[in-house]
C-alpha cells in the first residue's frame, strides 16, 4: 500500500512498514495546502497524522484514500463527518498516549505545588529567591479530583496514590479503582478537591464545561489542571477567576487557538498569566508513547492490508446503530446471485445496512446475511429466484 | 526559653506557648544578628532549620542546653564544639522525607519533559512546540538510587508507580519489593538512565561525584541531587556538562548558596542550560513543616519535662557522656533494690558503675551509682518508702 505520514512518527514504525513492502512517504512538515498537494500528488491509500488537521478539502484531494489513521486518541482535528460521507475509514489509537499524558499531568501538579518553573527562571536570571518559596503546601495528604476516568485518568490515579494523595473521581459510569472514591456529582468533587484535573474528550457535553459557575465551586486556593482539550475551558471566565482569586492556579498543556506551526511568537492571556503553568501541547510527546502509538498505527495498517477493514477498537466512524432486521439467504453460488439478491431486496422497499457474504467449503454454496429494515415478505420474493435455496427474516 | 530562628510551624509555636513555654520566633536571624540575639536572650533551647550554628553562636548563651535541628542533616551545626560544651544536639530524622522525595520526582519529570523551559517560553510569548519532540518519557526507564534511607525509599515508591525500573545501592542492603539492590555504586552508574543522590554529607561522601563518577554514567543520563552540594566536585560537573551534550543535572543544592532569603546570585551550574535547579526548597512544604514542628515540640517538651533526648533524635549521644553520681540510702532488702533499679530503668538511666556499702545506721545501706540520665530521678526515687535519702554527689 502507499502510506503518507504527515507528522512526527516513530522511526521504528516506519522501518516495519517498509519491511512489509509498503511505500512510505514521510514528511512531518505537511499541513494545510501543502498537505492537500501531497495527497493529490501521491494518492496514498493511508494517511497517518498526529496533530495536523485533516479538513474536508484534504479528504477530497485524494479519491484513493481508504484510511485516515490518527496517531493518538482524540480525533477532533479530522473532519470525520466528511470522511464518513466518502466511505473513508477514520481510525485512532486509543490509550497509547495515556502514560505520557499522565506523566505530564503529574509533572504540572508538582511543578505548580513547588513552583519549579519560577525556581528555574529566577536561577537563570542570576537571582536567589529562597524566601518566595516558603508557602508551598506539599502533595501528601491533599485531595486530587479526576473528572473522567479513562485510560489517562486511571494512570494519573495510580501515580497520585503513590504520592499518598486522596484521590476522587467523577465520571458518568461511576468507574473507579482500588483506593479511588467515585463521587456522585461533579459539584461534590469540585468542593472537596484541592487539585482538579480534567480527563474528558472534547464533545458537545464537555465544551466550555469549565465556566464561571464551575470555577466558583472550587476551593479559593484550588488548582485546575487541563491536559485534555482547550475547548473544555471558557477562557474569559478563567482569566476573570484568576484575577479575583489570588491563590488560584492553572496548569495546562492546551490553550485555545494554539498555532499549527512548530515555532512562532504567540501570546495568550492565560499563557502570560503569573499563576498559569503551561506546556506547548506536549502531552503525547515522548519517545515512549511515540513508539507505542507507532506500533499501533502499524498494526492498523497490517490489519487493513490483510483484511481490507479496520478493527472495531480503532474504527472511529463506524455506523453505531445496528440494523433492526436481518435477512439470511442461502444460495447456489453463481456470478449473478450476489447482485440479484441485493436487487430484489432493494426493489422490495428495503433500506439496506451492513452485510456479510460467507462461503461453505468448496465454494458452491453462499450464505448472505443482510442487515436493514423492510417488509418481511421479502423472503418469499427471494425464494422465487432459481439460485436461492432458502431465505428468512428475523 | 526557646529561640526559633527559621521558618517554623505556627501550630508548633502555639503548642509550646499553650504549655507555658516562652518562645521567641524570628525567622530572619542569621550570622552576626543571630549571635547578638542569642547573647541578649540567653535561650536554653535553640531551634534551627538551615541557619548555621557556629562556635560564636554557641558561646553567646551560657544557658544553652539543646540545639534542635528541624530537619535531618546536622552539617550546618558545629556539633563537635557543642559537645565540648555539654550541649545536646538533636535532629528530626525522616520528617522531611516526603517533601524531599516529591521534589526529587518533580525535578525528574521536569527535566524529562523540560517543563521549566516550556514555562519560560510561554511567559516570553513564544511557542516552541518543535523543541520538545525528543522527550523520552519515564515509563520503562531505570532510576538508580545512591543511598536508600527515608527519602530514597519514598522516591522509590513513587518511581515504581511511574512504572520505572528502580535499582539501589546502600551500605546496608534493605530488601524492598520492586527495588533491585546492586552491590556497588559503579553498577548503579552503569545501568541507570537517571541517578539520584540520597546520602548525607560525610568525609566519605564529600566530592564523590567527580570526573571518574560522571564518566561511568550513560552519555545521556540525568543526575539528580536533593542531598548536599558538597557531594559534587562542581568543576568536574561543569566540564562534564560541556563535553556531554545530552547530559542533564537537576539540583536543589549548590555550593556557596547565600544565607539570605533574597539576593542576586550567579553560579556557573545554575546558569547552565542543561541544569534545572531549585532554591534549596527540599523541605519547604507546609506538610513537612507541620510534621517537623510536631517532632521539634515533642523533643523540646520531653527535654524540659524530664531532661531526656530520645536516642533516635540524639545526634551527639555517644560524644556526650555525662556522669553523675547518685547517692542513695535505703533499707536493706531486695524490695529497695527492686524499687531503685526499676525506677532507673523506667526513666532511661544508663548505669556505668555501682558501689554498695552498709551504713552505720542499722538496717540501711548506701548505694552509689555512676551513670547518666534525667536529674529528676532524685524526686522519683524519694517517693519510695524503702528509700530514705537520695542526693547527687
Amino acid at each position: 500500500m502507499k502510506i503518507l505520514i504527515a507528522d512526527l512518527f516513530s522511526p521504528a514504525g516506519i522501518n516495519t512498514l517498509e519491511e512489509q513492502k509498503h511505500e512510505v512517504i514521510y514528511d512531518k512538515s505537511l499541513s494545510g495546502d501543502k498537505l492537500n498537494e501531497a495527497l493529490s500528488t501521491h494518492q496514498p491509500d493511508v494517511l497517518i497524522v498526529r496533530s495536523t488537521k485533516v479538513p474536508a478539502e484534504a479528504i477530497d484531494s485524494n479519491a484513493n484514500l481508504a484510511v485516515i489513521i490518527r496517531a493518538g486518541a482524540g480525533y477532533d482535528t479530522i473532519d470525520v463527518a466528511h470522511a464518513s460521507t466518502k466511505g473513508v475509514y477514520v481510525a485512532n489509537c486509543p490509550g497509547k498516549n495515556a502514560t505520557a499524558v499522565a506523566e505530564l499531568t503529574m509533572g504540572l501538579i508538582i511543578s505548580i505545588d513547588r513552583r519549579l518553573g519560577e525556581n528555574y527562571k529566577l536561577q537563570k536570571e542570576g537571582k536567589w529567591r529562597k524566601g518566595m518559596f516558603t508557602k508551598c503546601l506539599g502533595l501528601k495528604g491533599r485531595t486530587l479530583g479526576l473528572i473522567g476516568f479513562g485510560n489517562i485518568a486511571q494512570r494519573v490515579a495510580s501515580r497520585a496514590l503513590a504520592f499518598e494523595m486522596n484521590v476522587l473521581t467523577f465520571n458518568r459510569s461511576g468507574k473507579t479503582i482500588e483506593g479511588v472514591t467515585a463521587v456522585g456529582t461533579i459539584d461534590e468533587l469540585l468542593t472537596q478537591c484541592d487539585i482538579v484535573s480534567l480527563h474528558v474528550p472534547n464533545n458537545k457535553d464537555t465544551k466550555g464545561m469549565v465556566n464561571k459557575e464551575f470555577l466558583e465551586k472550587m476551593k479559593a486556593d484550588g488548582v485546575l489542571i487541563n491536559t485534555a482539550r482547550g475547548a473544555a475551558v471558557v477562557e474569559e471566565d478563567l482569566v476573570a477567576h484568576l484575577e479575583s482569586h489570588e491563590k488560584f492556579w492553572f496548569g495546562t498543556d492546551v490553550l485555545q487557538g494554539e498555532p499549527s506551526e512548530k515555532e512562532c511568537d504567540w501570546e495568550h492571556p492565560l499563557g502570560m498569566h503569573p499563576r498559569v503553568y503551561g506546556s506547548h501541547h506536549i502531552g503525547a510527546s515522548t519517545i515512549q508513547s511515540e513508539n507505542e502509538i507507532g506500533q499501533e498505527a502499524v498494526r492498523i495498517c497490517e490489519v487493513f492490508a490483510s483484511t481490507g477493514s479496520v478493527d472495531n477498537e480503532n474504527w472511529v466512524n463506524r455506523e453505531k446503530s445496528s440494523s433492526k432486521q436481518t435477512i439470511v439467504v442461502k444460495a447456489k453460488r453463481t456470478p449473478e446471485v450476489y447482485g440479484d439478491v441485493f436487487s430484489v431486496i432493494a426493489k422490495h422497499g428495503w433500506t439496506i445496512g451492513e452485510s456479510e457474504a460467507l462461503l461453505c467449503e468448496g465454494g458452491a454454496a453462499l450464505i448472505l446475511k443482510i442487515g436493514g429494515e423492510g417488509p418481511e415478505d421479502v423472503a418469499a420474493k427471494l425464494l422465487d429466484h432459481e439460485s436461492v435455496l432458502s431465505a428468512s427474516v428475523s | 526559653m526557646f529561640l526559633i530562628c527559621d521558618v517554623f510551624s505556627q501550630e508548633g509555636i502555639r503548642s509550646l506557648t499553650e504549655d507555658g513555654y516562652e518562645v521567641v520566633y524570628n525567622k530572619d536571624l542569621a550570622g552576626d544578628g543571630l549571635v547578638e540575639e542569642v547573647r541578649s536572650l540567653q535561650p536554653e533551647v535553640l531551634v534551627v532549620r538551615s541557619t548555621k550554628v557556629t562556635k560564636g553562636v554557641i558561646d553567646a548563651s551560657s544557658n544553652l542546653k539543646v540545639i534542635i535541628r528541624a530537619g535531618a542533616g546536622t552539617d550546618t551545626i558545629d556539633v563537635e564544639y557543642a559537645t565540648t560544651q555539654g550541649i545536646y544536639v538533636a535532629n528530626c530524622p525522616g520528617k522531611n522525607a516526603t517533601a524531599v522525595a516529591e521534589l526529587a520526582m518533580g525535578l525528574i519529570i521536569s527535566i524529562d519533559r523540560r517543563l521549566a523551559e516550556n514555562y519560560l517560553f510561554q511567559k516570553q510569548g513564544k511557542w516552541r512546540k518543535g523543541i520538545f519532540a525528543k522527550c523520552l518519557g519515564l515509563k520503562g526507564r531505570t532510576l538508580g538510587l545512591i543511598g536508600f534511607g527515608n527519602i530514597s525509599q519514598k522516591v522509590a515508591q513513587r518511581a515504581l508507580a511511574f512504572e520505572m525500573k528502580v535499582v539501589a545501592y546502600d551500605v546496608i542492603q534493605k530488601d524492598t519489593e520492586g527495588v533491585q539492590f546492586v552491590s556497588s555504586i559503579d553498577e548503579v552508574l552503569e545501568i541507570a538512565d537517571i541517578v539520584s543522590l540520597h546520602v548525607p554529607n560525610l568525609p566519605t561522601t564529600k566530592g564523590m561525584v567527580n570526573a571518574e563518577f560522571l564518566n561511568k554514567m550513560k552519555d545521556n543520563a540525568v543526575l539528580i541531587n536533593t542531598a548536599r552540594g558538597e557531594l559534587i566536585n562542581e568543576e568536574d560537573l561543569a566540564v562534564h556538562l560541556e563535553t556531554n551534550e545530552n547530559f542533564w543535572y537537576g539540583t536543589d543544592v549548590l555550593k556557596g548558596e547565600p544565607s539570605s532569603k533574597e539576593c542576586d546570585w550567579e553560579h556557573p551550574l545554575a546558569l547552565h542550560p542543561r541544569v534545572y535547579g531549585s532554591h534549596h526548597i527540599g523541605a519547604s512544604t507546609k506538610q513537612a513543616e507541620a510534621e517537623i514542628g510536631e517532632e521539634v515540640v515533642r523533643i523540646g517538651k520531653k527535654f524540659k519535662e524530664i531532661g531526656i533526648i530520645d536516642d533516635i533524635n540524639h545526634v551527639n549521644k555517644s560524644m556526650l557522656k555525662k556522669n553523675y553520681t547518685l547517692v542513695i540510702r535505703a533499707k536493706n532488702g531486695t524490695k529497695s533494690l527492686a524499687d531503685i533499679y526499676t525506677t532507673l530503668e523506667d526513666n532511661q538511666w544508663d548505669i556505668e558503675k555501682t558501689e554498695s556499702t552498709p551504713c552505720k545506721s542499722e538496717g540501711l545501706f548506701l548505694l552509689k551509682i555512676l551513670g547518666d540520665g534525667p536529674r529528676n530521678i532524685e524526686e522519683k526515687l524519694s517517693s519510695f518508702e524503702s528509700i530514705e535519702e537520695v542526693s547527687f554527689e
